[in-house]
């Protein structure tokens, strides 16, 4: 087989903390992503370090953060993704269950197109099964319809959608419909 | 040896205010799920680590679903402690 249509050796694997810089770097990269469709909650200065904050006190009991690699010309593997899975418990009025959320999925631009994303989703789903949440959230941003058509694909159903209202765009008195 | 209602009762306030960031003396003793906005779906979750590293126990997926108020809390400690 020619060099060149060698297949790309991806490899999976649970996140350790020499990760945390390189995942908080990609969280970045996702938030500002987030904002350049439109997101508006205010953004945070250190975004990277205060996503990592959020999670890493429950990590390998309630949370979870896939990594993915791949080698890079010198044969070295290097992260070119990752997933974060949580668990969280529903209200009481809502059924007061355990729930599995995926969420903040990022894969490098030139790792993209190779399943990666459907690859890192899937192992998360794995380890969500083995705790035994009730069933799996996710959320997608409204434009991000790749995304949405993978998850879909997988089961994923439609719920409910999620708006904002920025009280300057509020209209109070709307034309009739 | 047994550890007192009152010393669970301590220490899981001192948890508490560590976890959800709260001065102690603004513990109320029911405090519950959702009472707070510290204690929502993940602040739960952080919470139930805390306790089981605090208590050295592992909590069962059932438990935790359970375990949505301070006195709920404290007597599944009290529980353990006997």
């Amino acid at each position: 087989m020619s060099e060149e249509h060698k297949p790309i050796q991806v490899t999976y694997r649970e996140v350790v903390e020499a990760d945390f810089p390189t995942i908080a770097a990609m969280y970045a990269e996702l938030n500002r992503f987030f904002y350049s469709t439109g997101y508006h909650l205010p953004q945070p200065e250190d975004v990277g370090q205060a996503w990592l904050d959020s999670f890493r006190r429950t990590l390998g009991r309630f949370s979870y953060v896939l990594v993915a690699e791949m080698p890079n010309d010198a044969g070295v593997p290097y992260v070119i993704g990752y997933i974060l899975a949580r668990i969280k418990r529903t209200p009481p009025y809502m059924g007061g269950v355990l729930v599995g959320e995926l969420s903040d999925e990022w894969i490098v631009p030139e790792a993209r197109r190779l399943g990666v994303g459907e690859k890192l989703s899937r192992l998360a789903l794995d380890w969500l099964r083995e705790q035994k949440v009730h069933s799996v959230e996710i959320q997608v941003l409204n434009v991000n319809d790749a995304s949405w058509t993978l998850f879909n694909r997988m089961g994923f159903q439609l719920e409910f959608r999620m708006a904002r209202l920025l009280w300057d765009e509020y209209i109070e008195n709307p034309e009739p419909s | 040896m047994d550890v007192t209602q009152e010393q669970i009762r301590d220490n899981v306030n001192t948890l508490m205010a560590g976890v959800f960031q709260l001065p102690i003396a603004d513990v109320p003793a029911d405090l519950a799920f959702g009472d707070i906005p510290q204690w929502d779906s993940f602040g739960h979750m952080e919470l139930m680590v805390s306790l089981e590293d605090k208590f050295g126990v592992e909590i069962s997926t059932e438990t935790i679903t359970e375990l949505v108020n301070i006195p709920a809390i404290c007597a599944y400690l009290e529980k353990l402690s006997h």
